[in-house]
Protein backbone atom coordinates (compact mmCIF):
# COMPACT_ATOMS: atom_id res chain seq x y z
CA UNK A 1 0.00 0.00 0.00
CA UNK A 2 3.13 2.00 1.03
CA UNK A 3 4.58 1.59 -2.29
CA UNK A 4 1.50 2.49 -4.29
CA UNK A 5 0.93 5.96 -2.34
CA UNK A 6 4.03 7.51 -2.29
CA UNK A 7 5.84 5.86 -5.28
CA UNK A 8 3.14 4.45 -7.69
CA UNK A 9 1.14 7.43 -7.77
CA UNK A 10 3.80 10.59 -8.49
CA UNK A 11 5.00 8.27 -10.98
CA UNK A 12 1.97 8.10 -13.19
CA UNK A 13 1.48 11.94 -12.83
CA UNK A 14 4.41 12.57 -14.40
CA UNK A 15 4.65 10.33 -17.22
CA UNK A 16 1.35 12.29 -17.88
CA UNK A 17 2.67 14.88 -18.25
CA UNK A 18 5.27 13.92 -19.80
CA UNK A 19 4.02 11.51 -21.98
CA UNK A 20 6.30 9.15 -24.72
CA UNK A 21 5.94 10.15 -28.38
CA UNK A 22 3.52 8.85 -30.01
CA UNK A 23 4.75 6.99 -32.98
CA UNK A 24 1.76 6.52 -35.96
CA UNK A 25 3.08 9.50 -38.28
CA UNK A 26 6.88 7.62 -38.63
CA UNK A 27 8.70 6.68 -41.25
CA UNK A 28 11.13 3.94 -40.44
CA UNK A 29 12.23 4.05 -44.17
CA UNK A 30 14.15 7.12 -43.68
CA UNK A 31 16.53 6.10 -41.06
CA UNK A 32 16.76 2.69 -43.19
CA UNK A 33 17.74 4.47 -46.57
CA UNK A 34 20.66 6.71 -44.30
CA UNK A 35 21.55 3.48 -43.04
CA UNK A 36 22.46 1.60 -45.78
CA UNK A 37 24.43 4.11 -47.15
CA UNK A 38 26.43 4.21 -44.29
CA UNK A 39 26.57 0.37 -44.30
CA UNK A 40 27.80 0.47 -48.04
CA UNK A 41 30.21 2.76 -47.48
CA UNK A 42 31.78 0.81 -44.53
CA UNK A 43 31.99 -2.73 -46.10
CA UNK A 44 32.46 -1.49 -50.29
CA UNK A 45 36.33 -1.49 -49.34
CA UNK A 46 36.24 -5.38 -48.14
CA UNK A 47 33.89 -6.01 -51.47
CA UNK A 48 36.60 -4.97 -53.17
CA UNK A 49 39.33 -6.77 -52.26
CA UNK A 50 36.55 -10.06 -51.86
CA UNK A 51 36.40 -9.59 -55.62
CA UNK A 52 40.17 -8.99 -56.37
CA UNK A 53 41.27 -11.57 -54.53
CA UNK A 54 38.55 -13.67 -56.16
CA UNK A 55 39.99 -12.96 -59.34
CA UNK A 56 43.61 -13.76 -58.44
CA UNK A 57 42.79 -17.42 -57.21
CA UNK A 58 40.69 -18.42 -60.24
CA UNK A 59 43.58 -16.78 -62.28
CA UNK A 60 46.34 -18.70 -60.10
CA UNK A 61 43.65 -22.00 -60.55
CA UNK A 62 43.45 -21.72 -63.86
CA UNK A 63 47.41 -21.86 -64.26
CA UNK A 64 47.42 -25.05 -61.86
CA UNK A 65 44.96 -26.69 -63.95
CA UNK A 66 46.67 -25.83 -67.33
CA UNK A 67 50.10 -27.17 -65.78
CA UNK A 68 48.27 -30.41 -64.61
CA UNK A 69 47.02 -30.97 -67.85
CA UNK A 70 50.46 -30.23 -69.50
CA UNK A 71 52.21 -33.05 -67.06
CA UNK A 72 48.95 -35.29 -68.24
CA UNK B 1 -4.80 -22.55 -53.73
CA UNK B 2 -7.56 -20.64 -51.81
CA UNK B 3 -10.27 -19.51 -53.80
CA UNK B 4 -11.29 -16.44 -52.21
CA UNK B 5 -13.91 -13.27 -53.13
CA UNK B 6 -13.72 -13.22 -57.00
CA UNK B 7 -14.38 -9.65 -56.74
CA UNK B 8 -11.28 -8.60 -55.01
CA UNK B 9 -7.33 -9.09 -55.60
CA UNK B 10 -6.30 -12.35 -53.59
CA UNK B 11 -4.00 -13.26 -51.32
CA UNK B 12 -2.81 -10.56 -49.77
CA UNK B 13 -1.37 -8.45 -53.13
CA UNK B 14 -3.90 -5.52 -53.08
CA UNK B 15 -1.30 -3.13 -51.78
CA UNK B 16 0.43 -3.11 -54.77
CA UNK B 17 -0.26 -0.75 -56.85
CA UNK B 18 1.63 -2.49 -60.04
CA UNK B 19 -1.09 -5.14 -60.28
CA UNK B 20 -2.60 -7.92 -58.31
CA UNK B 21 -3.73 -11.58 -58.30
CA UNK B 22 -7.00 -12.83 -58.51
CA UNK B 23 -9.70 -15.49 -58.94
CA UNK B 24 -11.69 -16.77 -61.69
CA UNK B 25 -13.25 -20.06 -62.50
CA UNK B 26 -10.93 -21.46 -59.37
CA UNK B 27 -7.57 -20.52 -61.25
CA UNK B 28 -5.08 -17.81 -59.99
CA UNK B 29 -4.35 -14.89 -62.95
CA UNK B 30 -2.32 -11.60 -61.91
CA UNK B 31 -3.36 -8.34 -63.76
CA UNK B 32 -0.68 -5.88 -64.63
CA UNK B 33 -1.42 -2.64 -64.53
CA UNK B 34 -0.34 0.34 -66.83
CA UNK B 35 1.84 1.75 -63.92
CA UNK B 36 4.35 -1.24 -64.24
CA UNK B 37 3.98 -1.10 -67.78
CA UNK B 38 7.00 -0.02 -68.54
CA UNK B 39 9.29 -2.44 -65.53
CA UNK B 40 6.84 -5.73 -67.09
CA UNK B 41 8.30 -4.84 -70.65
CA UNK B 42 11.48 -4.44 -69.82
CA UNK B 43 11.53 -7.63 -66.92
CA UNK B 44 10.60 -9.64 -70.28
CA UNK B 45 13.00 -7.98 -73.02
CA UNK B 46 16.35 -7.70 -70.38
CA UNK B 47 16.57 -11.50 -70.32
CA UNK B 48 16.18 -11.11 -66.68
CA UNK B 49 12.78 -13.30 -66.38
CA UNK B 50 14.06 -16.38 -68.95
CA UNK B 51 17.38 -15.93 -67.00
CA UNK B 52 15.45 -16.17 -63.12
CA UNK B 53 12.90 -18.77 -64.64
CA UNK B 54 15.21 -21.20 -66.34
CA UNK B 55 17.38 -20.96 -62.76
CA UNK B 56 14.22 -21.84 -60.77
CA UNK B 57 13.62 -19.07 -58.85
CA UNK B 58 10.80 -16.71 -60.63
CA UNK B 59 7.72 -18.06 -61.26
CA UNK B 60 6.85 -18.83 -64.70
CA UNK B 61 3.89 -16.80 -66.16
CA UNK B 62 2.12 -17.03 -69.73
CA UNK B 63 0.15 -14.37 -71.34
CA UNK B 64 -3.78 -14.70 -70.69
CA UNK B 65 -6.95 -13.42 -72.57
CA UNK B 66 -9.07 -13.64 -69.63
CA UNK B 67 -10.35 -10.35 -69.18
CA UNK B 68 -9.06 -7.72 -66.24
CA UNK B 69 -10.21 -7.27 -63.21
CA UNK B 70 -10.17 -3.55 -63.57
CA UNK B 71 -9.93 -3.49 -66.97
CA UNK B 72 -9.37 0.84 -66.66
CA UNK B 73 -5.95 0.85 -65.22
CA UNK B 74 -5.18 -2.86 -66.52
CA UNK B 75 -2.07 -3.04 -69.19
CA UNK B 76 -2.02 -7.16 -68.94
CA UNK B 77 -3.40 -10.41 -67.58
CA UNK B 78 -1.10 -13.30 -67.29
CA UNK B 79 -1.54 -17.21 -65.80
CA UNK B 80 1.30 -17.67 -63.01
CA UNK B 81 1.66 -21.15 -62.70
CA UNK B 82 0.66 -22.65 -59.73
CA UNK B 83 1.89 -23.32 -56.19
CA UNK B 84 0.09 -26.89 -54.59
CA UNK B 85 0.68 -25.28 -51.14
CA UNK B 86 0.98 -21.76 -50.11
CA UNK B 87 3.25 -21.42 -46.96
CA UNK B 88 4.10 -18.81 -44.96
CA UNK B 89 7.22 -18.00 -42.95
CA UNK B 90 6.17 -18.68 -39.74
CA UNK B 91 5.74 -21.81 -40.73
CA UNK B 92 9.34 -22.40 -41.79
CA UNK B 93 12.13 -23.98 -40.20
CA UNK B 94 15.26 -22.19 -39.76
CA UNK B 95 17.40 -23.74 -43.00
CA UNK B 96 13.81 -22.55 -45.19
CA UNK B 97 14.03 -19.45 -43.79
CA UNK B 98 17.76 -18.81 -44.41
CA UNK B 99 17.45 -20.35 -48.08
CA UNK B 100 14.34 -18.19 -49.07
CA UNK B 101 16.78 -15.30 -47.54
CA UNK B 102 19.61 -16.31 -49.90
CA UNK B 103 17.06 -16.71 -52.79
CA UNK B 104 16.15 -13.14 -52.56
CA UNK B 105 20.02 -12.24 -52.29
CA UNK B 106 20.93 -14.11 -55.63
CA UNK B 107 17.71 -12.91 -57.53
CA UNK B 108 18.70 -9.18 -56.32
CA UNK B 109 21.81 -9.87 -57.50
CA UNK B 110 20.69 -11.32 -61.08
CA UNK B 111 18.36 -8.22 -61.60
CA UNK B 112 21.32 -5.60 -61.05
CA UNK B 113 23.40 -7.15 -63.81
CA UNK B 114 20.35 -6.87 -65.70
CA UNK B 115 19.83 -3.10 -65.12
CA UNK B 116 16.55 -4.03 -62.50
CA UNK B 117 15.99 -4.08 -58.68
CA UNK B 118 13.87 -5.83 -56.49
CA UNK B 119 11.31 -3.26 -54.75
CA UNK B 120 10.34 -5.72 -52.33
CA UNK B 121 12.28 -7.77 -49.57
CA UNK B 122 9.34 -9.60 -48.19
CA UNK B 123 9.39 -12.83 -46.92
CA UNK B 124 5.58 -13.92 -48.39
CA UNK B 125 6.99 -13.01 -51.99
CA UNK B 126 9.15 -16.66 -51.63
CA UNK B 127 7.40 -19.79 -52.15
CA UNK B 128 8.68 -23.31 -52.17
CA UNK B 129 7.88 -24.95 -55.25
CA UNK B 130 9.54 -28.68 -55.79
CA UNK B 131 11.97 -28.52 -53.18
CA UNK B 132 12.95 -25.08 -53.47
CA UNK B 133 12.35 -21.20 -52.79
CA UNK B 134 11.39 -18.93 -55.77
CA UNK B 135 9.91 -15.78 -56.02
CA UNK B 136 6.36 -15.59 -56.85
CA UNK B 137 5.51 -11.85 -57.70
CA UNK B 138 6.88 -11.33 -61.37
CA UNK B 139 5.58 -7.63 -60.44
CA UNK B 140 8.41 -7.06 -57.35
CA UNK B 141 10.88 -5.49 -60.16
CA UNK B 142 11.87 -2.10 -61.04
CA UNK B 143 14.39 -0.55 -63.62
CA UNK B 144 17.34 0.43 -61.75
CA UNK B 145 18.23 3.88 -61.44
CA UNK B 146 21.78 4.58 -60.67
CA UNK B 147 22.42 6.29 -57.35
CA UNK B 148 19.35 4.91 -55.46
CA UNK B 149 19.36 2.86 -52.43
CA UNK B 150 17.68 -0.60 -52.50
CA UNK B 151 14.42 0.24 -51.41
CA UNK B 152 13.82 -3.30 -50.04
CA UNK B 153 16.81 -3.12 -47.38
CA UNK B 154 14.11 -2.49 -44.60
CA UNK B 155 11.78 -5.10 -45.31
CA UNK B 156 14.77 -7.69 -45.99
CA UNK B 157 16.23 -6.69 -42.67
CA UNK B 158 12.93 -7.42 -41.00
CA UNK B 159 11.74 -10.08 -42.88
CA UNK B 160 14.79 -12.25 -43.06
CA UNK B 161 17.94 -11.02 -41.23
CA UNK B 162 16.10 -10.20 -37.56
CA UNK B 163 13.80 -13.42 -37.33
CA UNK B 164 17.24 -15.38 -38.86
CA UNK B 165 19.12 -14.23 -35.84
CA UNK B 166 16.71 -14.25 -33.17
CA UNK B 167 15.90 -18.21 -33.99
CA UNK B 168 20.07 -18.14 -34.55
CA UNK B 169 20.85 -16.43 -30.75
CA UNK B 170 17.96 -16.94 -28.81
CA UNK B 171 15.61 -19.28 -29.52
CA UNK B 172 14.40 -21.18 -32.62
CA UNK B 173 10.91 -20.53 -31.84
CA UNK B 174 11.03 -17.12 -31.77
CA UNK B 175 10.49 -17.79 -35.75
CA UNK B 176 6.56 -17.37 -34.19
CA UNK B 177 7.26 -13.75 -33.73
CA UNK B 178 6.54 -13.31 -37.36
CA UNK B 179 3.02 -14.47 -36.97
CA UNK B 180 2.12 -11.34 -34.90
CA UNK B 181 3.91 -8.69 -37.19
CA UNK B 182 3.86 -9.26 -40.92
CA UNK B 183 5.61 -6.86 -41.88
CA UNK B 184 8.54 -8.51 -40.36
CA UNK B 185 10.20 -8.71 -36.91
CA UNK B 186 10.50 -4.82 -35.73
CA UNK B 187 14.43 -4.03 -35.26
CA UNK B 188 14.25 -2.32 -32.12
CA UNK B 189 12.31 -5.11 -30.90
CA UNK B 190 14.95 -7.70 -32.62
CA UNK B 191 17.80 -5.61 -31.14
CA UNK B 192 16.61 -5.57 -27.70
CA UNK B 193 15.41 -9.86 -27.37
CA UNK B 194 18.94 -10.87 -29.02
CA UNK B 195 21.91 -11.44 -26.33
CA UNK B 196 24.55 -8.63 -26.01
CA UNK B 197 27.24 -10.88 -27.13
CA UNK B 198 25.24 -11.30 -30.42
CA UNK B 199 26.94 -7.50 -30.87
CA UNK B 200 30.36 -8.62 -31.55
CA UNK B 201 29.20 -10.31 -34.69
CA UNK B 202 30.12 -6.97 -37.15
CA UNK B 203 26.99 -8.08 -39.54
CA UNK B 204 24.11 -7.94 -36.88
CA UNK B 205 25.63 -5.00 -35.26
CA UNK B 206 25.58 -2.76 -38.05
CA UNK B 207 22.01 -4.45 -39.82
CA UNK B 208 20.10 -4.66 -36.71
CA UNK B 209 21.47 -3.00 -33.93
CA UNK B 210 22.97 0.06 -35.79
CA UNK B 211 19.77 0.41 -38.54
CA UNK B 212 17.29 0.19 -35.59
CA UNK B 213 19.44 3.40 -33.52
CA UNK B 214 19.03 5.18 -37.38
CA UNK B 215 15.46 4.59 -37.61
CA UNK B 216 14.72 5.98 -34.28
CA UNK B 217 17.32 8.70 -35.26
CA UNK B 218 15.69 9.89 -38.46
CA UNK B 219 12.08 8.79 -37.30
CA UNK B 220 10.72 12.05 -37.33
CA UNK B 221 13.20 13.66 -39.81
CA UNK B 222 12.67 15.20 -43.33
CA UNK B 223 15.65 13.37 -45.38
CA UNK B 224 16.70 14.32 -49.03
CA UNK B 225 17.06 11.70 -51.55
CA UNK B 226 20.46 13.52 -52.31
CA UNK B 227 21.42 12.62 -48.60
CA UNK B 228 20.65 8.73 -49.52
CA UNK B 229 22.59 8.56 -52.88
CA UNK B 230 24.60 5.23 -53.16
CA UNK B 231 26.80 3.92 -56.20
CA UNK B 232 26.07 0.74 -57.31
CA UNK B 233 29.47 -0.57 -56.53
CA UNK B 234 28.14 0.18 -53.20
CA UNK B 235 25.09 -1.41 -53.69
CA UNK B 236 26.17 -4.80 -54.50
CA UNK B 237 29.01 -4.55 -51.50
CA UNK B 238 26.13 -4.33 -49.33
CA UNK B 239 23.73 -7.16 -50.80
CA UNK B 240 26.91 -9.22 -50.91
CA UNK B 241 27.13 -7.98 -46.79
CA UNK B 242 23.49 -9.02 -45.97
CA UNK B 243 24.63 -12.75 -47.85
CA UNK B 244 27.49 -13.13 -45.41
CA UNK B 245 25.11 -12.05 -42.79
CA UNK B 246 22.70 -14.60 -43.25
CA UNK B 247 25.04 -17.49 -44.29
CA UNK B 248 27.05 -17.05 -41.31
CA UNK B 249 23.70 -17.51 -39.01
CA UNK B 250 23.78 -21.44 -37.82
CA UNK B 251 21.35 -22.81 -35.96
CA UNK B 252 23.40 -23.70 -32.48
CA UNK B 253 21.01 -25.79 -30.75
CA UNK B 254 19.03 -28.78 -32.63
CA UNK B 255 18.27 -31.12 -29.14
CA UNK B 256 14.66 -32.12 -28.67
CA UNK B 257 13.45 -35.66 -27.88
CA UNK B 258 11.21 -36.25 -30.94
CA UNK B 259 14.08 -35.94 -32.52
CA UNK B 260 14.71 -39.87 -31.17
CA UNK B 261 11.55 -41.17 -31.37
CA UNK B 262 12.01 -43.62 -33.77
CA UNK B 263 14.74 -45.31 -32.19
CA UNK B 264 13.85 -44.96 -28.38
CA UNK B 265 13.13 -47.43 -26.65
CA UNK B 266 9.24 -48.02 -27.02
CA UNK B 267 9.33 -48.81 -30.57
CA UNK B 268 9.60 -52.79 -30.74
CA UNK B 269 12.15 -53.98 -33.36
CA UNK B 270 10.68 -54.23 -36.94
CA UNK B 271 7.54 -51.89 -35.93
CA UNK B 272 8.43 -48.87 -37.98
CA UNK B 273 9.14 -51.28 -41.15
CA UNK B 274 5.81 -52.73 -40.53
CA UNK B 275 4.00 -48.77 -39.94
CA UNK B 276 5.98 -48.04 -43.40
CA UNK B 277 4.26 -51.56 -45.41
CA UNK B 278 0.84 -50.23 -43.96
CA UNK B 279 1.39 -46.53 -45.23
CA UNK B 280 2.71 -47.71 -48.86
CA UNK B 281 -0.90 -50.41 -48.81
CA UNK B 282 -2.78 -47.60 -47.97
CA UNK B 283 -1.53 -44.84 -50.82
CA UNK B 284 -1.43 -47.83 -53.33
CA UNK B 285 -5.11 -48.58 -52.34
CA UNK B 286 -6.55 -45.59 -53.65
CA UNK B 287 -6.00 -42.20 -55.82
CA UNK B 288 -4.28 -39.47 -54.03
CA UNK B 289 -3.76 -36.11 -54.87
CA UNK B 290 -2.31 -34.36 -51.81
CA UNK B 291 -1.94 -35.60 -48.67
CA UNK B 292 -1.31 -34.17 -45.21
CA UNK B 293 0.93 -35.66 -42.80
CA UNK B 294 0.02 -34.85 -39.27
CA UNK B 295 2.63 -34.89 -36.34
CA UNK B 296 4.90 -36.06 -38.85
CA UNK B 297 7.94 -36.16 -36.54
CA UNK B 298 11.44 -36.61 -38.77
CA UNK B 299 8.77 -37.19 -42.23
CA UNK B 300 9.72 -41.08 -42.32
CA UNK B 301 6.47 -41.67 -43.37
CA UNK B 302 5.88 -38.75 -45.67
CA UNK B 303 8.49 -39.50 -47.55
CA UNK B 304 7.21 -42.71 -48.34
CA UNK B 305 4.71 -40.68 -50.34
CA UNK B 306 7.21 -38.21 -51.49
CA UNK B 307 8.64 -41.34 -53.17
CA UNK B 308 5.34 -41.53 -55.16
CA UNK B 309 5.88 -38.03 -56.24
CA UNK B 310 2.44 -37.24 -54.26
CA UNK B 311 2.41 -33.83 -53.13
CA UNK B 312 2.81 -33.97 -49.56
CA UNK B 313 2.44 -31.44 -46.47
CA UNK B 314 4.50 -32.73 -43.64
CA UNK B 315 3.76 -31.09 -40.56
CA UNK B 316 4.73 -30.97 -36.78
CA UNK B 317 5.17 -28.48 -34.09
CA UNK B 318 8.58 -29.49 -32.87
CA UNK B 319 10.95 -27.19 -34.88
CA UNK B 320 13.77 -29.90 -34.80
CA UNK B 321 12.38 -32.74 -36.21
CA UNK B 322 10.77 -30.15 -38.94
CA UNK B 323 14.31 -29.34 -39.61
CA UNK B 324 15.71 -32.75 -39.78
CA UNK B 325 12.79 -33.61 -42.29
CA UNK B 326 13.06 -30.79 -44.71
CA UNK B 327 17.21 -31.55 -44.71
CA UNK B 328 16.46 -35.52 -45.22
CA UNK B 329 14.59 -34.25 -47.83
CA UNK B 330 16.74 -32.01 -49.31
CA UNK B 331 19.70 -34.86 -49.48
CA UNK B 332 17.22 -37.05 -51.14
CA UNK B 333 15.67 -35.01 -53.48
CA UNK B 334 12.15 -35.36 -52.49
CA UNK B 335 10.77 -32.22 -54.26
CA UNK B 336 7.06 -33.10 -53.57
CA UNK B 337 7.07 -32.92 -50.04
CA UNK B 338 6.99 -29.46 -47.90
CA UNK B 339 7.56 -29.74 -44.37
CA UNK B 340 6.38 -27.21 -41.86
CA UNK B 341 6.12 -26.03 -38.55
CA UNK B 342 2.52 -26.14 -37.62
CA UNK B 343 0.78 -27.09 -34.44
CA UNK B 344 -2.35 -29.07 -35.03
CA UNK B 345 -3.64 -27.65 -31.85
CA UNK B 346 -3.40 -24.41 -32.74
CA UNK B 347 -2.76 -24.00 -36.75
CA UNK B 348 -2.10 -20.68 -38.17
CA UNK B 349 -5.07 -18.25 -38.13
CA UNK B 350 -6.10 -16.03 -41.18
CA UNK B 351 -4.07 -12.19 -40.57
CA UNK B 352 -3.78 -9.28 -42.01
CA UNK B 353 -6.37 -6.79 -43.53
CA UNK B 354 -9.62 -7.84 -42.85
CA UNK B 355 -8.13 -11.49 -41.74
CA UNK B 356 -8.18 -11.89 -45.80
CA UNK B 357 -4.11 -11.29 -46.12
CA UNK B 358 -2.82 -14.27 -45.15
CA UNK B 359 -5.05 -17.67 -45.17
CA UNK B 360 -5.57 -19.92 -42.18
CA UNK B 361 -3.61 -23.01 -42.36
CA UNK B 362 -6.62 -25.49 -43.43
CA UNK B 363 -8.05 -22.74 -45.96
CA UNK B 364 -4.57 -23.28 -48.28
CA UNK B 365 -4.70 -26.91 -48.51
CA UNK B 366 -6.92 -29.20 -51.15
CA UNK B 367 -5.47 -32.09 -49.22
CA UNK B 368 -7.72 -35.16 -49.83
CA UNK B 369 -5.84 -37.78 -48.04
CA UNK B 370 -4.32 -37.40 -43.94
CA UNK B 371 -1.93 -39.61 -42.14
CA UNK B 372 -2.30 -39.48 -38.66
CA UNK B 373 -0.03 -42.00 -37.00
CA UNK B 374 1.20 -42.09 -33.81
CA UNK B 375 -0.67 -38.58 -33.07
CA UNK B 376 -3.85 -39.52 -31.37
CA UNK B 377 -3.15 -39.96 -27.81
CA UNK B 378 -1.44 -36.79 -27.75
CA UNK B 379 -3.88 -34.88 -28.93
CA UNK B 380 -6.32 -37.13 -26.78
CA UNK B 381 -4.15 -37.35 -23.08
CA UNK B 382 -1.65 -34.57 -23.73
CA UNK B 383 -3.59 -31.68 -25.28
CA UNK B 384 -7.03 -33.03 -23.59
CA UNK B 385 -8.99 -32.38 -26.94
CA UNK B 386 -11.89 -35.06 -27.13
CA UNK B 387 -11.92 -37.63 -29.68
CA UNK B 388 -15.34 -36.59 -31.00
CA UNK B 389 -13.68 -33.13 -32.30
CA UNK B 390 -10.89 -35.10 -33.54
CA UNK B 391 -12.90 -37.03 -36.01
CA UNK B 392 -14.71 -33.79 -36.96
CA UNK B 393 -11.76 -32.06 -37.92
CA UNK B 394 -10.18 -34.92 -39.45
CA UNK B 395 -13.26 -35.58 -41.77
CA UNK B 396 -13.48 -31.26 -42.39
CA UNK B 397 -9.91 -31.97 -44.10
CA UNK B 398 -9.65 -35.01 -45.85
CA UNK B 399 -11.20 -37.47 -47.58
CA UNK B 400 -9.67 -40.58 -46.36
CA UNK B 401 -7.63 -41.08 -43.62
CA UNK B 402 -5.27 -43.29 -42.37
CA UNK B 403 -5.21 -43.45 -38.47
CA UNK B 404 -3.32 -45.31 -35.49
CA UNK B 405 -5.02 -45.89 -32.57
CA UNK B 406 -2.64 -46.28 -29.28
CA UNK B 407 -4.34 -47.96 -26.35
CA UNK B 408 -3.56 -47.07 -22.75
CA UNK B 409 -1.92 -50.21 -22.17
CA UNK B 410 0.90 -48.90 -24.45
CA UNK B 411 4.29 -47.95 -22.98
CA UNK B 412 3.59 -44.69 -24.93
CA UNK B 413 0.40 -44.02 -23.20
CA UNK B 414 1.71 -45.24 -19.98
CA UNK B 415 4.51 -42.84 -20.18
CA UNK B 416 1.73 -39.69 -21.03
CA UNK B 417 -0.32 -40.78 -17.94
CA UNK B 418 2.72 -40.95 -15.16
CA UNK B 419 1.85 -37.61 -14.14
CA UNK B 420 -1.33 -37.24 -14.83
CA UNK B 421 -4.43 -38.01 -13.06
CA UNK B 422 -6.41 -40.39 -15.83
CA UNK B 423 -9.93 -38.47 -16.75
CA UNK B 424 -9.30 -39.77 -20.28
CA UNK B 425 -12.68 -42.26 -19.64
CA UNK B 426 -13.19 -41.54 -23.03
CA UNK B 427 -10.34 -42.61 -24.54
CA UNK B 428 -10.99 -46.53 -25.49
CA UNK B 429 -10.67 -48.46 -28.83
CA UNK B 430 -14.79 -48.61 -28.97
CA UNK B 431 -15.07 -44.95 -28.13
CA UNK B 432 -12.73 -43.97 -31.24
CA UNK B 433 -14.58 -46.50 -33.66
CA UNK B 434 -17.79 -44.94 -32.69
CA UNK B 435 -16.43 -41.30 -32.86
CA UNK B 436 -14.78 -41.77 -36.69
CA UNK B 437 -17.46 -44.51 -37.19
CA UNK B 438 -20.04 -40.69 -37.43
CA UNK B 439 -18.31 -39.76 -40.46
CA UNK B 440 -15.96 -42.06 -41.82
CA UNK B 441 -16.31 -46.07 -43.21
CA UNK B 442 -13.95 -48.38 -41.69
CA UNK B 443 -12.64 -49.89 -44.21
CA UNK B 444 -9.41 -52.22 -42.80
CA UNK B 445 -8.32 -52.12 -39.62
CA UNK B 446 -4.74 -53.67 -39.12
CA UNK B 447 -2.83 -54.32 -35.84
CA UNK B 448 0.79 -53.08 -35.98
CA UNK B 449 3.10 -56.11 -35.04
CA UNK B 450 4.90 -55.67 -31.82
CA UNK B 451 2.26 -53.93 -29.97
CA UNK B 452 -1.14 -53.65 -29.36
CA UNK B 453 -1.90 -50.49 -31.82
CA UNK B 454 -4.44 -50.71 -34.49
CA UNK B 455 -3.89 -48.41 -37.63
CA UNK B 456 -7.25 -47.75 -39.71
CA UNK B 457 -7.68 -47.36 -43.38
CA UNK B 458 -10.73 -44.53 -43.47
CA UNK B 459 -12.82 -43.42 -45.88
CA UNK B 460 -14.80 -40.59 -45.30
CA UNK B 461 -19.10 -41.02 -45.57
CA UNK B 462 -20.84 -39.14 -48.15
CA UNK B 463 -22.07 -35.68 -47.31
Amino acid sequence: MKLNKYVLLPVSMILLFFPAYGYAYIDPGAGSSIFQVVAASLVVGFFVIKIAFGKIAMYLGRIFIRKKQKKN
Amino acid sequence: MPILESRFSVLGSFRDESGFLFERDGMIFRQVNKAYQEHYDHLMSCGLYDALVSAGQLISHTQSDVPALNSGVAYKVIKPALIPFISYPYEWCFSQLKQAALTTLRIQKTALKAGMTLKDGSAYNIQFLNGKPLLIDTLSFEKYRPGEPWAAYRQFCQHFLAPLALMSCVDVRLNQLSRNYLDGIPLDLASSLLPVWSRLRPALFSHLYSHSKFQQHYEDMAVSQRSCRLSRLALEALIDNLGSAVAGLTLRFRRSPWLRYYSDTHYAPGMITAKQELVSEFLNRDVSRFIYDIGSNTGVLSRIAGRLNIPVVSFDNDHAVVEENYQACCKEGLSSVLPLVVDITNPSPAAGWALEERCAFFERGPADTLLALALIHHLAIASGIPLEKIAYLFQKICRRALVEFIPKSDPCVRRLLINREDVFSGYSQENFEQEFGRYFEIENSRPVPGSSRVVYFLKRKQR
